[in-house]
């Protein structure tokens, strides 16, 4: 079984999270937890992933989104 | 866009900090326009202390000192606003100050109420005012993106035109114009072309005639056309309307210990107890309203 990929916005720049989401040839599972409201949480994804943000997201989530599955 | 926070608390253990949460919401809504910032801070020791009056003023011809001396009041500057306080009722401070300062713009008057605002970011306003450090029961704030008037003083929100009264609005009044030129000719003074001060001066009115503020803000909805997202607070009272579209945004959540309005969630990501909060987006033309 693959393991999950947990970011914590609380702790990680939202630029780091997304730049990791963006990763050439990416596959799998991902959690983000801490969201807090803020704009652009997992927008442009291009990989067959799925992605779970826990708690509440501003403008532009999982915007521009073409092959993963990203679950609020 | 313009961005408008709102925090009434119910628990007095929170009431220190008041000043410290407002002004987390509202540099958090900052991104949604810098032009100007303003707060209303309702039952702060210092800036309103109990059994005085106070008066906030803005663009005054004359130093602090000046003011104290003419007007015999205290004054305490706080970047462009002026306080006054006196052990008086603030109608007969703000009477005073009128005829002494004509030119002044009088940004809000009550016995628990002090207004501040100015041109510039939340960020540097709020800490040039040392509002992390107010308290109270009560603050009500608003962060621009000027669209229907000029960037001035005159222009910043909120507008706090009755007493202890204050409305911050978020949207544009698309007939405000000829609701302005009615109650001019009804004898309303306006202080700016600023379409929000039509809106804050048509309640005041309505208060004034004696109607409650769920009766008031739902008369607003029937005049005023456009867009607007408003929250409109008294020393007593905390209410919330959006117009009938509802396009502009607005999070209300509340728990035992408080009731936060925000533009955006983020704005009260930092509120105590959030997580267990009950969150919701207003409907368009419901009055949510909450009395202490």
């Amino acid at each position: 079984m693959e393991t999950v990929v947990a970011f914590d916005l609380a702790a990680n720049p939202l630029r780091e999270v997304n730049a990791a989401l963006h990763a050439p040839g990416l596959s799998g599972e991902f959690v983000i937890a801490n969201p807090d409201g803020a704009h652009n949480v997992a927008v442009g994804l291009n990989a067959p992933i799925r992605v779970t943000v826990y708690g509440h997201v501003g403008y532009y989530a999982a915007g521009m989104n073409q092959q993963a599955e990203v679950t609020i | 866009m313009c961005g408008i926070v709102g925090l009434h608390l119910r628990n007095p253990e929170l009431f220190p900090q008041l000043g410290q949460l407002v002004t987390g919401m509202l540099c958090e809504m900052g991104d949604r326009g810098g032009d100007s910032t303003g707060v209303a801070v309702y039952g702060d020791p210092t800036w309103s202390p109990p059994g005085h009056g106070c008066v906030s003023l803005l663009e005054v011809d004359a130093s602090p000192d000046e003011v104290a001396a003419e007007l015999g009041v205290s004054v305490t500057q706080l970047d462009a606003t002026y306080l006054l306080t006196a052990q008086a009722l603030s109608e007969d401070i703000l009477a005073a100050a009128r005829s002494a300062y004509p030119d002044a713009l009088v940004a809000g008057f009550g016995a628990d109420l002090a207004v501040l605002k100015g041109v510039g970011h939340p960020r540097v306003l709020t800490e040039r005012w040392d509002l992390a450090e107010a308290q109270g029961w009560q603050g009500v704030g608003h962060t621009r993106m000027a669209t229907e008037s000029a960037v001035t003083p005159a222009g910043c929100h909120p507008y706090a035109v009755g007493p202890e009264q204050c409305m911050v609005h978020n949207g544009s009044f698309a007939n405000h114009a000829t609701i302005r030129r009615e109650l001019r000719a009804a004898g309303v003074r306006f202080d700016s072309e600023n379409d929000t001060e039509v809106g804050a001066r048509f309640i005041a009115r309505q208060l004034a005639d004696g109607r409650d503020v769920e009766a008031a803000l739902k008369e607003l909805c029937a005049v005023f056309d456009g867009f607007y997202t408003l929250l409109v607070s008294n020393r007593d009272s905390f209410a919330v309307v959006r117009d009938a579209i509802a396009c502009k945004p607005a999070v209300i959540a509340e728990t035992d210990d408080w009731v936060a309005m925000g533009s955006e969630y983020r704005a009260l990501a930092g509120l105590p107890g959030v997580e267990l909060a009950n969150i919701w987006e207003p409907e368009p033309e419901v009055i949510y309203a909450w009395r202490r």
